[in-house]
């Protein structure tokens, strides 16, 4: 199926305001000044096959370490996610970035199968560790600077998992505010998933794939 | 001129062509109501404001919007009070805005904030029931209505004015296509597209699978009648 340019434009222009979107959700409901007011964060939309397919005009070392991180963290979920499930990982091994940027990975899921994610990392203003703020400039060793979590299933249809949440307040000095950011960040992925399934609805799940490999396609031709 | 295009592409299924489209917003100018919103900054937790304080704060607000509206020439049978609340999560700094009702009471102030948690779903897609909800501001929309002007019925006369040839995209090709002068259309006319209505500020396209009905006032309303493109 062969797919004409001005379609590939209009879902291009979807794509990229659903993130836009994502982002106005997340500041607007976060409860940090750092979301709401340095706004920290960035919000993009993922293909099927884990390629970064749209962003919002955020934070640039977010967006470009988002596509491996993302790749990564969900390797060990394989065939083990469910529509309602999102994915949380702060591990910088994983995430590309320091402790404090908390990622968090929405699977968007049409007739069983998954047909795209909604992602966004959020710098969060505590993290634990030495020192208020988790970025003590005299660490030795990252345990110092806060908590890691490796990737794990935070939210379970739809409803934020209330043990793997206790582990992370209890590690947190803000543990009211760092819940308000989560519930934001995950306002900002449930924005992004009712948006791809609008253009589903409108496109069919194969046009909006092969216009999806089509921005790919055009931003590298434009390199 | 893209009314029917754009209806399709919002899923919408009727639009309402008024009698001058390219003046529309002078004609809205001159029938919208006197709107005159008074805040009062408040910053206090909603389980413990003093409900009785705030219908006082109200009352004020309302004093002041009656002395506005006088100043307006509104005549007293003609104002409206429009009660609102700016709510948020405690730890938020953006508000929604909530209408509430008078007088303020326990009862009142309970459905206020049971209708921030739902219009906090509607846009957020989530709720928290336990946590606390705080009011930033109360708002007083004082409002005079204006008498609306009166739309007169249009007269009956002979609108066809030619038939041509027009492209439509959807088809892909060029369809006999009855030509309509705006003026001359009466009330109660019915047109199936395709057709174009020219008039002196504007041109209405009605697609092939649309009507276009004139109201009693003049307006246009258009509708489709199957599927969409």
């Amino acid at each position: 199926m062969s797919i004409d340019p001005i379609t590939v434009e209009v879902i291009k222009g979807a794509l990229t305001y659903a993130a836009e979107e994502m982002g106005i959700v997340l500041r607007n409901s976060a409860y940090s000044s750092n979301i709401k007011e340095r706004m920290d964060f960035s919000c993009t939309i993922f293909d099927h096959k884990k390629r970064l397919a749209a962003q919002a005009e955020h934070i640039p070392v977010h967006l470009g370490s988002m596509q491996l991180a993302v790749q990564k963290s969900l390797e060990k979920f394989k065939g083990k996610l469910e529509n309602g499930d999102m994915i949380l990982f702060n591990d910088p091994y994983i995430s590309g970035t320091h402790l404090p940027d908390i990622t968090l990975i929405c699977p968007i899921f049409h007739e069983g199968k998954i047909i795209a994610y909604s992602a966004n990392k959020a710098h969060h203003s505590d993290i634990g560790g030495k020192a208020p703020g988790s970025m003590a400039g005299d660490a030795t060793e990252i345990y110092q600077e806060g908590i890691i979590i490796p990737p794990v299933k935070f939210v379970k249809k739809n409803v934020i998992d209330e043990e793997v949440a206790g582990i992370l307040l209890s590690n947190v000095r803000t543990p009211e505010i760092r819940m308000g950011d989560l519930r934001a960040q995950m306002a900002a992925n449930i924005l992004g998933k009712r948006r791809i399934l609008e253009l589903v609805d409108r496109y069919g799940t194969e046009t909006l794939h092969k216009a999806m490999e089509e921005i790919m396609n055009y931003s590298e031709r434009r390199m | 001129m893209h009314g029917c295009a754009l209806a399709e592409d919002l899923n919408l299924t009727k639009i309402i062509v008024p009698h001058n489209p390219g003046l529309f917003s002078a004609h809205g100018l001159l029938a919208a109501d006197f709107k005159n919103t008074l805040v009062k900054a408040v910053m206090k937790l909603m389980d413990e404001v003093n409900v009785k304080k705030i219908e006082a704060a109200f009352q004020k607000l309302e004093v002041k919007g009656v002395k506005l509206l006088e100043k307006q020439h509104v005549p007293k049978m003609n104002m409206r009070f429009i009660r609102q609340m700016d709510l948020r999560y405690f730890g938020q700094s953006y508000e929604l805005t909530i209408p509430t009702s008078q007088p303020f009471t326990e009862d009142v102030l309970y459905q206020t904030v049971e209708s921030f948690h739902k219009k906090h779903t509607a846009i957020y897609g989530y709720a928290v029931k336990e946590e606390p909800v705080e009011l930033v501001n109360i708002k007083l929309i004082a409002v005079g209505l204006v008498e609306k002007p009166k739309l007169k019925e249009q007269p009956l006369k002979g609108a066809v004015i030619a038939k041509r040839k027009v492209f439509f995209e959807q088809n892909g090709d060029y369809i006999k296509t009855t030509i309509y002068r705006r003026e001359k259309l009466k009330a109660g006319n019915m047109i199936n597209g395709p057709a174009v209505i020219e008039q002196y500020d504007a041109t209405t396209i009605v697609y092939p699978n649309w009507t276009a009905s004139v109201d009693r006032f003049g307006n246009i309303v258009l509708s489709i009648t199957k599927g969409g493109n």
